[in-house]
């Protein structure tokens, strides 16, 4: 803390000759003002009492007391207001919350001459030491690495550091170190550690992270080793910025098409049901949209819902829903860090098309326990979290919980009524720090049911763990060991149709091993690279009759067994000062692996039973396929200028998973599938550009990036496909061509009052089925938009901070029609009649617009409480406009109406209530 | 996929934020009306029909017949069967058994007056079972209000077939009800008072025939057996007059091919299912025809060949339903200024004098039946 910037006023006494703190008075004051008691005090001690106009303002002082210490009577006047009384030289200081250290840390001086700080006869404080720094002003402490002589005058040496919160003891991903002298800056990783190779010397470095105070320090670098360092909490000013990232961060960072999004930025947002949802945060962003409100499933530049991987911790969640999309399966006080990439993917990611979403948990807090939850209208949850051995290893239990049967028994409807929703999740984090290397551990378990009366029940549950050891081999070399299982399952019961009725569970497992390494080869080139190996177990289970009269035949829908294994090499490289070259290379091997049996069919024919040719049969472990898939990645910043940014990128993505569903959005029994003998990966080239600039004086910056992503082998599948009856998937998928290209526009202002951003893409995205033969085609092979073709979309969110208090926000959210096959004439066969429709996608529903409005009341700032409130009131949908759904048409007495479904056609407010252990900032 | 979306729904529903309005869409005005050629051959000896048509547009939905059609049937083993035209787009052949013959394939072929060639694939005429029982049952459908629920009468179909039928159905329900006017024509003014007597009946019984609108289908494809217990075909209820005298149905089942069955399963996809949160494309249904001088236009409609079962039933006084109906006969008394109150465009008031001879005007309704939509003329099958 600057202490120089936060003294703005001084009280001065009467230089007396015995000035000390130690003094004894005697005080009698009733309803005084701080001040007339300060100059009481220094009248009769010569000692100053040092205090911000702003913290002593309206503060009065009451007391009866003879002969105390001047300091105690200090500390008596300002007990619990927050402010805390320091000694310095003699005087006294008053800051909130925090005391003047006795003692500076390790501090070498700059005069090579002295040895270290210890040599000193007696402690320095630090304003002493910030006095003997003299000229530069800010810095504080010293950073000492390695040691002394033990690198060569001329050797560059390798320092890797870890960055954490000084609160929790968490370490901190993406905070960025930048070295003044020369112009150079690093971040952090997943683990909270940076690198840097340099030459030994003496720099000013400034550590910087979103929503802490930026701090500068003097890095003395002897040789190669390592460091730590704690950043604090901004109290003082609403610095935290609100979303993704900060200045320096977005325009240093490698990555075009990175997006990152806060904790407090969750919060703010309204929200539909008051639920906090860092998925539907992140569709605020340019470049994706939601498949529908209360629906799960994202659109990302283009891409289907099925093209997005979702990790939490490492571990790949198959379903991010609970409740068919109303609630995220990612609660939103575990999320530590949550990234978001849709156009340059690093090579250590393989997988989905279109986007990667990668959360971070919290580690628990290394210092003190403590909990938080909050209560909405429907759901409830708790999380608690405190060291086992402070500063080393810590723990984190969160779980929710859904009761909203209660409103269900509301409700005048026989069907409803009857019917049964809840969902809960639980998640647990353990961290043990050695010392040179980390070991954590994540649990993660979500679980849904849903009863329609007793027509139909569906449940469906995430299961995951990982558990990774981090390890520093040399400052210059690190690498990340790290188990991850995953099981995603449902279990459908339909007894709709007696005859009919079936019982339906699906399995699907996912366990992977993966090493990853990071290696420093010079202070400009930074190598990544790594393996891994996935083992899918998927099981599509059996359709068996459920109940006496169903006649359904029992249909085994088949297993897959599947290894992935990957290799990949990256290398990022500062190959001009003002130019950055990332390149990488990941090669994946897909291998269907038996038993299994496998048709052949006639060539010239349909795939299609009736057709087939031969029966293939294949051992235990035989690989079926060798799918050999490199992608090749690549991307170039250039910095024009100190504000501005160029970036390009080419991204290969190869997908092996994919969702077998011909419906809109993603059903909670939507069967994942994997690649086999007959239906290839996906694959999809992209290409973006993009141009970032801040204009820091006025807390604005603005980006646009365009791209154009080409998917081949895209399984589309054939109208009325039933998933259900058919355990030969490729009779009814067709391999589709994907050609999405657009335009995104952002502008962003934070870390002030007012603050938001403006985001407007300009996309397409358009599908062909066009194979050979007829049974090859959809929509006779012309072009069609994709169902989420969503031409132009807009999203405005603007946050206004009244105090630190009071935060109301707004958004308004704008999105073209989506495409709809409408119906275009009338035909009649034997007198009844009939609809023919358009083009597949020729039409659109009509425009979305919604406007949602928030504020969100803190409780008082007081620093020291046990309990921290918060409040949000949401008022979603304010105008209550009936943004359509869907629009579908019902042929009644000859007459086709045309109906539009809207999910919320009313303002919804909800109140949500938050709480924590602890005061408004700690974590 | 439909309970989901219905499960989905719901939960919107429940929280009282879902609605659902009429909205009228935009559609390009200038889509052009398309072909539409229709038919079937059974296996029963008789007149065998196909119809050409032009769709039209979805707001001015109407039958646009074409006449003046060249039709000619054909089979696989040459044979052509040239069809004259019956009633204005109305084509028919008389066809004997020996032509009609399981595993035979026929095909259509048509030259329109503007002359346009459009020709239909060929479709297999597979064996199939004889119509099974139809039954129904009683059921209770719950209302918004949890004291209140209403009976319908459910039919069912059952299906026991051997493996060598074919496992493709299709029904059509083709409904003939009696019904009768509330009063019989005696009293008329159209200026003037006039009494007929003997008083008119004429219009008093009437009998409405209609074919369900509702598309059946089922294929035993997936099952076991070729056999299905339980399959729900149309329900009345005594919310409509079909069973205040007389309900008759003649269930007519088809043994489909394969390809004609896709056809038919997708229009009832495309009839029946709502849109909602997990709603389906509609799907584009192609038929089996061409249009062999313009083939870049569309023919509408499918041509195929069946084996027919069809029986009749007859159902009266059903125990168990409630006959709720309105007869659409509205009494009123005559005004404070009399007769006056009529001009000619009223001509011919109806009236009658009931049990208290404070005399009542009726409404046309109530004396000519055929205003609901009947016919007078009693059907063949009628019982006395």
């Amino acid at each position: 803390m600057n202490l120089l910037l936060l003294i703005h006023v001084f009280f001065f006494g009467h230089a007396l000759q015995d000035k000390s703190p130690d003094t004894l008075v005697s005080c009698h004051f009733k309803d005084a003002p701080f001040t007339e008691f300060c100059e009481f005090i220094t009248a009769k001690t010569g000692v100053n009492i040092y205090i911000h106009e702003a913290w002593a303002a309206g503060l009065t002082v009451t007391m009866d007391a003879d002969n105390i210490r001047a300091k105690t009577a200090v500390e008596l006047a300002l007990k619990g207001k927050g402010l805390e009384v320091s000694l310095w030289n003699g005087d006294l200081v008053v800051m909130p919350g925090e005391k003047l250290p006795e003692k500076l840390p390790g501090f070498e001086a700059l005069h090579p001459e002295s040895d270290s700080a210890h040599a000193g006869a007696h402690a320095i404080t630090r304003s002493e030491e910030h006095y003997l720094t003299g000229r530069k002003a800010d810095v504080l402490q010293t950073i000492r690495v390695g040691r002394k002589g033990a690198a060569g005058s001329d050797a560059m040496v390798t320092i890797r550091g870890r960055i954490t919160d000084q609160q929790t003891g968490e370490s901190l991903i993406g905070a960025t170190m930048y070295l003044e002298e020369t112009n150079t800056g690093t971040a952090t990783d997943l683990n909270g550690l940076l690198s840097m190779v340099l030459k030994p010397g003496s720099y000013t470095a400034v550590f910087a992270y979103m929503g802490l105070e930026k701090k500068r320090a003097l890095l003395e670098v002897h040789s190669g080793g390592e460091f730590n360092i704690e950043l604090k909490k901004s109290a003082i000013e609403m610095k935290e910025v609100v979303v993704f990232g900060d200045r320096q961060m977005n325009f240093r960072f490698k990555a075009p098409g990175l997006e990152k999004i806060s904790a407090k930025a969750i919060k703010e947002i309204p929200m539909m049901m008051g639920e906090r949802d860092i998925l539907k945060v992140s569709e605020m962003m340019p470049g994706i949209v939601t498949v529908g409100e209360g629906s799960a499933g994202l659109n990302v530049r283009g891409g289907n819902y099925d093209q997005n991987a979702f990790y939490l911790n490492r571990i790949p969640i198959y379903n991010t829903s609970h409740l068919f999309g109303f609630f995220p399966v990612f609660n939103a006080d575990i999320v530590k860090d949550f990234s978001i990439y849709k156009g340059y993917i690093p090579a250590e990611y393989g997988g989905q098309l279109s986007s990667v979403f990668s959360i971070t948990g919290r580690q628990g807090n290394r210092k003190r326990f403590t909990a938080r939850g909050g209560i909405s209208p429907v759901a409830a949850n708790l999380t608690v979290e405190g060291p086992i051995k402070k500063d080393t290893s810590s723990f984190l239990i969160s779980g929710r919980y859904l009761y909203s049967d209660w409103i269900l028994r509301q409700i005048n409807d026989p069907v409803i009524r009857t019917s049964k929703a809840g969902f809960n999740d639980l998640s647990a984090a353990l961290n043990y720090d050695f010392r040179k290397s980390q070991l954590s551990l994540f649990v993660y378990h979500s679980q849904d049911d849903f009863k329609l009366s007793d027509i139909t029940s569906y449940n469906y549950s995430n299961n995951g763990a990982n558990l990774n050891v981090s390890r520093n081999f040399s400052p210059s070399l690190r690498a990340d060991f790290s188990l991850t299982g995953s099981r995603y399952a449902f279990k459908t019961t339909d007894k709709q149709e007696p005859t009919l009725a079936y019982q339906h569970e699906y399995v699907i497992g996912d366990y992977r091993v993966n090493a990853d390494f990071t290696q420093d080869l010079t202070s400009k080139n930074n190598l990544r690279y790594g393996a891994g190996i996935t083992f899918y177990s998927l099981d599509r289970g059996t359709v068996s009759p459920f109940g006496e009269k169903s006649l359904r035949l029992p249909v085994a829908l088949g297993k897959d067994q599947d290894v992935e294994s990957a290799l990949y090499l990256s290398d990022s490289h500062d190959v001009l000062p003002w130019m950055n070259v990332t390149a990488g290379v990941r090669l994946t091997l897909f291998n269907p692996i038996g038993p299994r049996t496998v048709y052949n069919y006639y060539p010239g024919s349909p795939k299609d039973p009736r057709y087939i040719s031969d029966t293939l049969h294949f051992g235990s472990g035989q690989a079926i396929r060798w799918y050999v898939e490199p992608d090749f990645r690549a991307a170039v910043i250039m910095h024009t200028d100190a504000s501005g940014t160029v970036k390009v990128s080419f991204n290969q993505m190869h997908q092996n998973l994919f969702v077998l569903n011909n419906t809109i959005a993603l059903a909670p029994n939507s069967q994942w599938k994997l690649a086999d003998y007959h239906i290839p990966p996906a694959r999809s080239d992209q290409f973006s550009a993009g141009v970032f600039r801040s204009f820091p004086k006025l807390g604005w910056e603005a980006s646009m990036e365009v791209y154009y992503k080409r998917t081949v082998n895209y399984p589309e599948f054939v109208d009325g496909a039933d998933f259900l009856k058919n355990p030969n998937v490729e009779t009814t998928v067709l391999p589709g061509k994907q050609d999405a290209y657009g335009i995104e526009f952002l502008l962003r202002r934070s870390g002030r009052k007012l603050e938001g951003w403006l985001a407007y893409t300009l996309s397409r995205s358009i599908v062909r089925v066009d194979g050979t033969e007829s049974w090859e085609k959809i929509n006779n092979g012309l072009s069609y938009p994709a169902n989420y073709d969503i031409p132009n979309v807009v999203n405005t969110v603007v946050m206004y901070h009244f105090s630190r208090r009071l935060t109301a926000s707004g958004v308004v959210t704008y999105q073209t029609g989506k495409p709809v096959t409408y119906p275009v004439s009338i035909y009649y066969i034997n007198g009844i009649p009939y609809v023919d429709y358009s083009n597949r996608n020729e039409y659109r529903i009509p425009d979305y617009f919604r406007l949602d409005l928030s504020l969100t009341l803190e409780g008082n700032l007081r620093r020291n409480k046990f309990i921290h409130n918060s409040l949000t009131f949401n008022l979603y949908n304010v105008t209550g406009r009936q943004n359509p759904y869907s629009v579908y048409f019902k042929l009644e007495g000859g007459k086709i109406k045309s109906y539009q479904y809207s999910v919320i056609g009313v303002p919804v407010f909800t109140i949500t209530w938050l709480f924590k252990l602890g005061n408004y900032a700690s974590d | 996929m439909l309970q989901i979306k219905n499960s989905a729904l719901i939960i919107s529903m429940l929280l009282l934020f879902a609605c659902i309005k009429p909205y009228d869409p935009v559609i390009d005005a200038s889509v052009k009306s398309k072909y539409v050629v229709s038919g079937r051959i059974t296996d029963i000896e008789g007149w065998q029909e196909v119809e050409v048509s032009l769709s039209s547009p979805v707001d001015l939905a109407k039958y646009v017949p074409l006449p003046g059609c060249q039709v000619n049937v054909a089979d696989d083993k040459g044979n052509v069967f040239a069809m004259v035209e019956f009633t204005p787009g109305l084509y028919r052949v008389w066809m004997t058994h020996e032509n009609l013959v399981h595993g035979t394939s026929y095909k259509v072929h048509v030259v329109t007056p503007g002359g346009d060639e459009l020709v239909s694939g060929y479709d297999q005429m597979p064996a199939g079972p004889v119509l099974d029982s139809i039954y129904y049952a009683l059921k209770e459908i719950p209302t918004t209000d949890p004291a209140v629920s209403n009976q319908i009468m459910q039919f069912y179909v059952d299906i026991n077939a051997s493996g060598d039928y074919s496992k493709y159905y299709k029904w059509e329900i083709l409904e003939t009800w009696e019904y009768h006017a509330v009063h019989i024509l005696e009293y008329y003014y159209d200026g003037k008072h006039h009494k007929v007597d003997p008083p008119d009946s004429s219009k008093k019984v009437c009998w409405i025939t209609s074919l369900s609108k509702n598309v059946f289908t089922v294929s035993t494809k997936s099952l076991a057996q070729n056999t299905y217990k339980q399959f729900p075909l149309h329900n009345i209820d005594g919310k409509s007059s079909r069973l205040g005298i007389l309900y008759s149905m003649l269930v007519s089942q088809f043994a489909l091919s394969e390809k004609a069955y896709n056809y038919w399963e997708k229009l009832r996809i495309n009839s029946n299912d709502q849109g909602g949160l997990y709603e389906k494309q509609p799907l584009a249904i192609k038929g089996n025809l061409v249009n062999l001088t313009h083939p870049d236009l569309d023919v509408l409609g499918y041509f195929y060949a069946a084996s027919q079962s069809s029986r009749r039933y007859f159902y009266k006084d059903v125990p168990g339903i409630h006959l709720d109906y309105n007869n659409h006969c509205n009494e009123s008394s005559l005004g404070r200024f009399g007769w006056k109150e009529f001009t000619r465009d009223d001509y011919p008031v109806y009236y009658y004098y009931p049990a208290t001879w404070i005399l009542r005007i009726l409404d046309h309704e109530c004396v000519n039946c055929t205003l609901g939509g009947g016919v007078t003329v009693k059907p063949d099958f009628w019982p006395n």
